[in-house]
């Protein structure tokens, strides 16, 4: 699961697989990317290197990185830790988008909204809510 | 005014603010009933020295998620007890993402012993991972008494959570592949066994493995 400083990591390819997957998004849509790590959210609010995945970020470099998602005319917003919108970034010439947030160690769930309708990773391990009974993405993220 | 009078006012204004801002962060997206009561049940956390950020995240999750206002106060109260039952179990100082971990375990169905021995075998260590990996592996289909001994045979075997990540990883992978869950898990504890040293020490209390059912011996098919 951890990616090293400047090597493409399986999270990013499979972020990318995961959306090219996706039916094309016609001009003028926003499609709208979420995701929560709402599972195992502390108290701890000051991220550190211990809590973070490895994969440093050139923007942020304390802070993990958690994907790299890729679409055509997507505008993505991140939902994480505290259910609040967090909007994925286009790469300069390219269709990856990205963002980059602090990670606490353990597991979270997260989903893609697309076009409002809630949309799981089809290639991330899946868990059904058992108090909403809504069906999400898993990752677990750990110490090195 | 004593020096007692102004701590005592200092914990009230304090208080105050943590109530505000519980109450901003969800930003008016419950109903006033179903917010009294999450109100309600971060008052109480805080009293009983719970985290309080998970209750209001399940009901921030539970607007995010669409569900009725009764639904996310059923939930919010749920978790409440969960934590408490965590943080019971992962005594005797269990960080807040241990207790977090541990609700959402026992949500899955996770028992409270398997918490407890969790903890007996990383005292000192977070068991967030741990859990983790053990409430997906549950979610993925393993029954919880197997999951749960799988995961505390590797622990004790010193297994490392990016190497626990990796098998919940693996066994994902194939059970995608057609493997049943319980036949994927066993197929890669064995592999990670492999490369781990043997389970050292004396058993440890509240230890859900019996002698000869061990996860990793599996069960064997007539």
């Amino acid at each position: 699961m951890a990616e090293r400083r400047g090597e493409p990591g399986e999270i990013v390819e499979r972020a990318l697989e995961s959306l090219r997957a996706l039916p094309p998004a016609g001009t003028g849509t926003i499609a709208r990317i979420v995701a929560s790590a709402a599972r195992v959210r502390a108290v701890d609010t000051s991220p550190n290197d211990d809590d973070l995945l490895p994969f440093a970020s050139p923007r942020w470099p304390r802070w993990g990185a958690l994907a790299s998602l890729a679409a055509a005319a997507v505008i993505g917003v991140l939902f994480v830790g505290v259910w609040k919108s967090m909007p994925l970034e286009r790469e300069p010439a390219s269709t990856l988008w990205s963002v980059t947030l602090p990670i606490q160690r353990g597991r979270h769930i997260y989903a893609f909204l697309v076009d409002s309708t809630w949309t799981v990773d089809k290639r991330a391990p899946v868990a059904r809510d058992p108090d909403f009974g809504v069906t999400g993405s898993v990752i677990i993220v750990g110490r090195p | 005014m004593t020096i007692r009078t102004l701590v005592f006012l200092a914990i009230v204004a304090l208080s105050k603010r943590l109530v505000a801002q519980d109450t901003t962060r969800l930003g008016g997206r419950l109903d006033s009933a179903t917010q009294a009561v999450v109100m309600r049940s971060v008052d109480s956390a805080r009293t009983r020295g719970l985290p309080v950020e998970p209750l209001v995240d399940k009901a921030l999750e539970g607007a995010t998620k669409r569900a009725a206002g009764p639904r996310i106060q059923a939930a919010v109260s749920a978790l409440l007890r969960r934590l408490e039952l965590a943080r019971d179990a992962l005594a005797p100082t269990p960080g807040p993402r241990d207790i977090a971990a541990g609700a959402d375990a026992l949500a899955y169905g996770a028992t409270r012993e398997a918490l407890a021995t969790m903890r007996a075998i990383r005292p000192n260590e977070s068991v967030a991972v741990p859990l983790g990996v053990l409430t997906q592996l549950v979610a993925s289909g393993v029954s919880v008494a197997r999951a749960t001994r799988a995961v505390a045979d590797l622990l004790r075997r010193g297994a490392r959570d990016e190497q626990l990540i990796a098998l919940n990883e693996d066994v994902r992978s194939y059970v995608a592949a057609g493997a049943s869950p319980e036949a994927a898990l066993d197929v890669r504890a064995r592999g990670l066994t492999a490369v781990l040293p043997p389970a050292g020490g004396a058993a440890v209390a509240g230890d859900v493995s019996a002698p000869g059912t061990s996860a990793l011996g599996g069960a064997k098919k007539p």
